[in-house]
């Protein structure tokens, strides 16, 4: 009686592994993945999965991927896989030096059909690609390998929700792999980049548009309401240094440096505003280093004690804000700045 | 008798372990109380939320007259700031700094010596350019 119940006790792990496990050892299909978009997943950006397959029985066939949600225009397999150059190597007439990633064609068709994308494979690619001890362009062998791309446009219907992927490959004899991603939790946050302004002109702008207007747009559409702060350009007030800044429209006149920017009888939204010099967003900038704003960021802000101006910007800061009527909370990046223009970059966050 | 050793080593290893940490008192901060009996603040400094300075120079410390005066840029918050300092070696601040704090009046803040024996209290002053 005790033995079984030590049986039954060792039966429970056992079980748990085997469950677990996504390839058939038996199987002549091997597969894995990596994710290798690191950033938040925003709406309409690109979230990019490198999925790799092998077979020892038979050729690489069909792989394919189910999306938990069906992504957005632009989801599917990539038809390149890559391999890292060894030496310099010309490839379509593009040159490329060792450690560059060379992109060699593995899939011939792609499809995506709803939540289903599909990769039919080649037959054959460049030997080297096998084998890198075969000199590139020599000859070709059967395609029994390969990591290939699959992007996941983040639709609208994801927002703060999860999303997964279930991968697929099948070989030339029948047999097939399987891998679940675990779940990826989708931003609630909405994103624009490089957004034009000028300190005397297209200078007003909109957090909830993520736009910036003129003051003829503003007067003629009547949105002063919409105008969450305003940037400006002067280069000192009086005997104190200035430059570029941004003030709300209810800011004390002693810190607008242009008197007559923000008309009198326009709606004076108060908009809290915090000034960051360290926070350089990846998809913001554009470029590393992949430091990201997240959903938390924006969840956990704290502007109570902030003020409704900031001077003295340069590229590469940026403002936390809060909108007056409590809808969004944002980070407006700085891109790039001169002396009256300047570009700048958005990630909002809705707080009601 | 094997035992006995055994237990007579660690007996003489502990009690010379208790009376080695006896040379080095920590006060109720956990910090080390030595033999310094200077106390003063070497310098001042105050940050704003995007962690940079806010003053427009070096804050002046008057040592002699328990004194810092700064002088803050054009449209700082001031009270929302940062300050931090350096102290004399082994002294300590009450209270201590490193917490947002509002400095749009003067704030005192007391040094204390190494040996814990002399304290002296700071007047910190910052000013805002067109303020």
């Amino acid at each position: 009686m005790k033995l079984f119940k030590y049986l039954l006790l060792l039966s429970i792990p056992v079980g748990l592994f085997v469950s677990c496990s996504d390839d058939d050892d038996n199987s002549g299909m091997k597969n894995d993945f990596i994710k290798k978009t690191t950033s938040p997943a925003i709406v309409g950006e690109s979230i990019e999965f490198a999925y790799a397959m092998g077979a020892t029985n038979g050729r690489l066939n069909t792989a394919e991927a189910t999306a938990s949600i069906a992504g957005g225009a632009g989801t599917g397999f990539g038809l390149f896989s890559y391999f890292t150059a060894r030496g310099n190597l010309t490839v379509n007439d593009v040159r490329y030096i060792a450690g560059d990633d060379v992109p060699l064609k593995t899939v011939k068709e792609a499809t995506t059909n709803g939540a289903v994308s599909t990769a039919t494979m080649m037959e054959q690619v460049d030997a080297n690609y096998i084998n890198p001890t075969v000199a590139f362009g020599t000859s070709q062998t059967d395609l029994v390998a390969a990591t290939i791309r699959y992007y996941y446009v983040v639709p609208e219907e994801a927002r703060g929700k999860e999303f997964s992927v279930k991968f697929s490959s099948k070989s030339t004899t029948g047999e097939i792999a399987t891998y679940q991603t675990p779940g990826y939790k989708v931003s609630k946050m909405d994103m624009k980049r490089s957004i034009q302004m000028t300190g005397d002109n297209v200078c007003y702008f909109s957090i909830a548009d993520m736009r910036a207007y003129t003051k003829a747009e503003v007067e003629s559409q009547n949105i002063s309401a919409k105008i969450d702060f305003v940037y400006l350009y002067q280069a000192k007030l009086g005997a104190y240094d200035y430059g570029s800044a941004f003030v709300s429209p209810a800011t004390d006149p002693m810190y607008i440096a242009i008197a007559d920017i923000i008309p009198g009888n326009w709606t004076k939204n108060n908009t809290q505003m915090e000034k960051r010099v360290d926070v350089k967003d990846a998809q913001l900038k554009g470029s590393m280093p992949n430091v990201y704003i997240d959903d938390i960021d924006f969840e956990t802000l704290d502007l109570s004690a902030a003020v409704n101006y900031i001077i003295g910007f340069s590229a590469d800061h940026g403002a936390f804000m809060e909108t007056a009527d409590g809808k969004y909370a944002a980070y407006i990046y700085v891109n790039s700045v001169s002396n009256g223009t300047m570009t700048v970059s958005i990630k909002r966050y809705p707080l009601k | 008798m094997k035992n006995s050793i055994l237990f007579l080593i660690l007996s003489v290893s502990v009690a010379f372990g208790i009376y080695s940490c006896s040379d080095t008192p920590i006060d109720d901060d956990g910090l080390l109380v030595t033999e310094r009996a200077e106390c003063y603040i070497s310098m001042f400094e105050l940050l704003g939320p995007d962690n940079r300075t806010v003053l427009v120079s070096s804050a002046s410390v008057d040592t002699l007259n328990c004194t810092v005066t700064g002088v803050a840029k054009f449209g700082t918050n001031i009270k929302h700031v940062k300050p931090y300092c350096g102290l004399v070696s082994d002294a300590k601040m009450t209270p201590a700094m490193g917490d947002w704090i509002d400095f749009s009046q003067p704030r005192q803040y007391t040094v204390i010596s190494g040996n814990r024996q002399v304290k002296k209290t700071y007047t910190i002053t910052i000013t805002v350019q067109g303020q």
